[in-house]
């Protein structure tokens, strides 16, 4: 698990990453922004220490889906297209997560790539 | 003797990844008319294998700038048909091939340099880019433009007579560039941007010679507003500055 002051400067060093949904705690998830500011809290880092053993690769379904979740409520027309033959929105993108179908799966597969890279 | 100053332009578009392409296509045929080229540009029905190897024929083009879906060994254009593949594009000697499509750097942009192309640029795996409005054209779109503008980009350079090493470090500099952007952003689209933005850098390719030029040396002007990080990686030649695609001046028409 990566320590709270590699997240911390991971964050500092690269504040996009703080929009990334990265652990599950109680039920939400949460992103990089709120789990480092919780590890410094006293009463909610065992909680998160705990989450982040695994920095969310044992529920990447979830955590994609929550990140595809806000995009599409942000960012309704956002789509994503490649010259293989992708061309979906962000709400297809999420339907297909929550489906759980080819494409959900290389969706939460990328997502995954991402978290991998802050794990280290 | 293919001629300089001469491309031929093939741009599938029949649905909305390539239709969202063929737009930024169009601007790029553009800049290369402001320069003086001499442009063939098969467009959507116009994009046929037939239309693409005849044009090719008639004008005896430098430049071949091709965009549709692609495979390692395979290049097609409008419908999906197959306009080039492995071992089967005699056309090609001489010329610069430039692919806009997945992984065709790979194995056909090899077999075509192989094959006595001058040069090929193109990617090793999925073209993979992101818009903020799905129908929008993707250079005039806020997202859209952090992956083509260095597109755009590199073609602006060849279209003015730099070579193909300076074009094809061009758009490597200018995704850097966009990349050092997105990381302080607080865009939460701008991680995946990121991703998206760091495969096609990675997957872009130079084979062949890239110290070949396809036209004339004309001068490419530096727009007013120029990133402070772009000026910061551009330690390249004068006037070699991201945004010069979105101002380049036609020079003087060229001789072809």
């Amino acid at each position: 698990m990566p320590s709270p002051a590699r997240l911390a400067r991971i964050l500092q060093e690269n504040p996009s990453l703080g929009e990334l949904y990265v652990a599950v705690i109680n039920g939400r998830p949460i992103t990089l922004r709120e789990a480092v500011e919780m590890l410094y809290n006293p009463a909610t880092r065992p909680l998160v220490e705990q989450a982040l053993l695994k920095l969310g690769i044992d529920d990447p379904w979830t955590l994609a889906e929550a990140y595809y979740e806000r995009l599409a409520q942000l960012y309704p027309n956002m789509a994503i297209y490649s010259l293989g033959g992708l061309a979906i929105t962000v709400r297809e993108a999420l339907e297909h997560i929550r489906a759980r179908d080819a494409i959900g799966y290389l969706l939460v597969r990328q997502y995954e790539e991402i978290l991998r890279s802050l794990a280290g | 003797m293919p001629r300089r100053g001469v491309a031929v332009v093939a741009a599938a578009d029949f649905e909305p990844a390539t239709h969202a392409a063929a737009q930024a296509i169009d601007y790029m045929v553009a800049t290369l008319e402001r320069y003086g080229w001499a442009v063939e540009y098969l467009r959507g029905a116009d994009a046929t294998p037939e239309n693409f190897t005849a044009s090719i024929a008639r004008w005896d083009p430098a430049l071949v700038l091709g965009e549709g879906h692609g495979s390692p060994d395979v290049f097609t254009l409008q419908d999906k048909r197959v306009a080039m593949r492995v071992c089967s594009a005699p056309w090609v000697h001489g010329r610069a091939v430039f692919l806009q499509s997945c992984e065709t750097g790979q194995r056909l942009g090899r077999d075509v340099v192989g094959k006595g192309a001058l040069a090929f640029l193109g990617y090793t795996r999925d073209f993979l880019w992101m818009q903020a409005d799905a129908s929008a054209n993707p250079l005039e779109d806020r997202l859209g433009r952090l992956f083509w503008e260095p597109v755009a980009a590199s073609v602006t350079l060849i279209a003015a007579g730099r070579t193909l090493d300076e074009s094809h470090r061009m758009a490597y500099s200018m995704w850097s560039s966009n990349l050092d952007r997105l990381r302080v952003s607080l865009d939460p689209a701008a991680p995946m941007a990121m991703m998206y933005i760091e495969n096609d850098r990675q997957a872009w390719v130079l084979y062949g010679d890239g110290t070949a030029a396809l036209a004339e040396r004309a001068p490419v002007r530096v727009v007013e507003e120029v990133p402070l990080s772009t000026i910061a990686l551009a330690l390249l030649p004068p006037a070699l500055l991201a945004g010069v695609v979105l101002n380049a001046e036609a020079p003087r028409p060229q001789g072809h």
